[in-house]
């Protein structure tokens, strides 16, 4: 038997929660870069979801490019955390005000 | 004829632009003695000019000179037109005449002060104002003339302007004096409206066609015209500033507030005489306006101390006569008076500048006394403008009033008893002031003040006032009355009639004005030689002589219906629209602006998460509205 969409879209929006509250929760860049890549795969999910729904490939491509650019973004977060580590900074995102003035 | 009159109007502008563009380039001598030259040779043209006018027939006397179109409009066109006739010619020689003869005096009498080369600019500017004002064909040119002079009145009574009184002086004149050019400018506005143009010819020629004899409009024009007159002429009610502006220096007072300027008024209703016997109501106001004002400066004159105030109230009085004599259409006697007062009082002004400048600048006649000694020469001038001001000796003053008896109307007869009236006051104050001045004892002030060895004035400040003193004399000679020959009604009557005193008339109106002038001189004469009599009759009179004092409230009336509401307007506009509404609405746009980007810029925490939430948070709203819109 096949599962139906609402299944996978129900998962993707489980984990995309779980996501968000990290990213709001968390005070670790670490552990928000994390939370981002848990988003990102939440969608990544319901794109491949709706696309083997739909019968179309277009859903499978764009979440090929979401990898890509979720890659990216994890080269240039862990180098931000990596930087914030050398300069002996407390890892705390809530200490990054400095832009603020 | 046309060269000559330009010389003698712009001689004097050009004086003043080579004055003021030279500035300390030449000396001071050199200043004052340019200043005075181009008065003289402007007087001189003028002499050639009268001369040129004499020897024509009486009915080609009117000259009009267009030298150029001023202003150009297609409907309105103001030329520069002078016109030269026997009105103009007598107004031109008796303002570059007495003037040159006032900036001689001039050069002896400001020497060593430290702006001299400014003064002779400004009285240049003066003279060329006031030849501009007679000179002038077109009522437009007539006001510039009018209202330069009274440019160059303000800037020369608040010469000394480090004095604070000179300045509050010199502001009165100027406000005062522009009430009346408002009144001469709207009365051009009816011209333009119903004739079309401005030029004295045209004006004079339709005013009665265009504005029916006595009616609305007619009265109007007339009225705003005195207006004018009335203002410039210190007559009541508009003659408050007058006695102040003595504190300018005294050959200014000499030649603006007694000669000349001051006489203006008499000038504009004589020159205007068709348009004031257009609205014959106007003209007895003229000349009821005249009587209040020769009695109410006339009994002030008594009571003042300062010599210079007590001419210049004299000087108010003297043209309220001028203004009776044109009030009742004796336009020729009221120029004749002009004219010899602009003799006589020249001469007592500069006589009185010289008192004032040996007594090291006092002006308080109670600390004079026992000068005859000392200045015997100015004495015995000061004496003949005395006898003139009184008038024994020229009778022009009594010609007014026999003038009035011809006339016979209710009006006339009111100026020939307050002119009567006035004589009698005459002779008081004018006695009054020669008696404190020159005789009794001498005081401990003078004692004190008066240079041993100075003597009497230098001989520049002293020949100009003996040439006035001669020219009081011989321009008695001009109208006799009694019957002999009247020269100067003759000459001017190609421009202005004249009422026709008979013999008998003159013979009883002079007899009367001179019994009624000698009693009030012998009567102060002795009040003055009795010690103790002069207290003792103003206690008697006290009401009226603190009333005199008090220059009658005038200026308090002033203070307290235009200056009192005005500072009320300005107080309140300042304090409500100024500082309330306009600073108000811009603080308050300011605030609000302020505290809003304040209020912005918390929003800017720099906490990442926060940022996040509030984006997620968009998400939301976004997504709930889409999913409302979606179609499921």
């Amino acid at each position: 038997m096949s599962v139906g969409v609402v299944w996978f879209i129900g998962v993707s929006a489980i984990l995309f929660g779980i996501g968000l509250t990290g990213v709001l929760m968390r005070r670790s860049p670490l552990l928000i870069l994390l939370s981002v890549e848990l988003m990102l795969n939440a969608c990544n999910l319901s794109l491949v979801a709706f696309s083997r729904n739909l019968g179309q490939q277009d859903g499978q491509v764009f979440a090929l490019v979401v990898m890509a650019i979720a890659a990216s973004e994890v080269v240039v977060g862990l180098g931000l955390v990596v930087a914030m580590a050398r300069r002996h900074a407390e890892l705390d995102v809530d200490n990054l005000i400095n832009l603020r003035h | 004829m046309q060269t000559l009159s330009v010389i003698c109007l712009f001689l004097p502008l050009a004086g003043t632009a080579v004055l003021a563009l030279a500035n300390t380039r030449i000396s001071r001598p050199a200043a004052a003695w340019l200043g005075t030259a181009v008065a003289f040779v402007s007087f001189l043209a003028a002499v050639a000019v009268f001369f040129q006018i004499l020897s024509e027939g009486e009915s080609q006397r009117t000259h009009v000179f267009h030298l150029y179109t001023w202003a150009a409009s297609p409907s309105f066109t103001v030329p520069f037109t002078l016109q030269i006739d026997t009105l103009s010619v007598t107004e031109m020689l008796i303002v570059s005449g007495v003037g040159s003869l006032i900036v001689m005096y001039s050069v002896g009498y400001l020497h060593g002060d430290p702006k001299e080369r400014r003064f002779f600019a400004y009285i240049d500017l003066f003279l060329f104002s006031m030849l501009l004002l007679v000179m002038a064909g077109d009522f437009v040119l007539l006001l510039a003339g009018w209202g330069l002079v009274g440019l160059s009145s303000y800037l020369l009574i608040g010469f000394w302007h480090e004095r604070p009184e000179p300045v509050e002086a010199a502001k009165k004149a100027f406000v005062m004096n522009a009430v009346g050019d408002v009144g001469i400018a709207i009365a051009i506005f009816f011209m333009v409206r119903d004739i079309g143009t401005t030029n004295y010819g045209q004006v004079f020629a339709q005013a009665p066609d265009v504005w029916a004899k006595g009616s609305a409009d007619a009265n109007w024009v007339a009225l705003l015209l005195l207006l004018g007159a009335v203002a410039k002429s210190a007559q009541i009610p508009l003659h408050t500033w007058l006695p102040d502006a003595m504190e300018g220096p005294t050959p200014v007072s000499a030649l603006i507030h007694a000669a000349t300027m001051v006489t203006a008024g008499v000038y504009l209703v004589a020159r205007a005489h068709p348009l004031f016997e257009n609205a014959p109501n106007v003209m007895a106001t003229t000349a009821l306006l005249g009587v209040a004002t020769l009695l109410m400066a006339g009994v002030i004159a008594i009571v003042q101390t300062d010599i210079k105030r007590i001419i210049a109230y004299s000087t108010m009085s003297q043209i309220g006569y001028m203004f009776t004599a044109v009030g009742i259409g004796a336009y020729s006697a009221g120029m004749f008076h002009l004219l010899t007062h602009a003799f006589f009082k020249a001469l007592l002004f500069l006589g009185a500048g010289i008192v004032i400048h040996a007594l090291a600048d006092e002006q308080d006649v109670r600390k004079m006394g026992g000068l005859a000694a000392a200045l015997p020469r100015t004495k015995v001038l000061m004496w003949i403008g005395t006898i003139a001001l009184i008038g024994f000796w020229p009778t022009s003053k009594d010609q007014i009033m026999a003038s009035a008896m011809e006339v016979g109307s209710t009006t006339a007869w009111i100026v020939w008893v307050g002119g009567l009236i006035g004589a009698l006051l005459t002779g008081i104050y004018a006695t009054r002031l020669m008696r404190l001045v020159f005789y009794g004892e001498q005081s401990e002030f003078v004692k004190e003040h008066l240079h041993e060895g100075h003597g009497e004035a230098p001989w520049v400040m002293f020949w100009p006032v003996a040439a006035l003193a001669a020219g009081t004399i011989l321009t008695g000679f001009l109208s006799i009355g009694f019957g002999a020959p009247n020269y100067i009604a003759d000459f001017l009557s190609s421009s202005i009639p004249n009422v026709e005193s008979t013999a008998a008339q003159d013979v009883l109106t002079t007899l009367i004005a001179w019994a009624l002038g000698a009693a009030g001189g012998l009567a102060v004469w002795r009040l003055y030689g009795t010690p103790g009599a002069v207290p003792k009759l103003r206690a008697r009179f006290a009401p009226v002589a603190i009333a005199a004092e008090h220059k009658f409230y005038w200026d308090e009336l002033y203070t307290l219906i235009a200056y009192r509401p005005a500072q009320f307007v300005a107080v309140t506009l300042d304090k409500v629209v100024e500082r309330w509404i306009i600073q108000g609405s811009i603080t308050a746009l300011t605030l609000t602006v302020r505290d809003a980007a304040r209020g912005l810029a918390d929003a800017q925490s720099g906490i990442v998460r926060q940022y996040a939430a509030v984006f997620a948070f968009g998400v939301v709203i976004v997504g709930a509205y889409l999913l409302t819109k979606a179609n499921l």
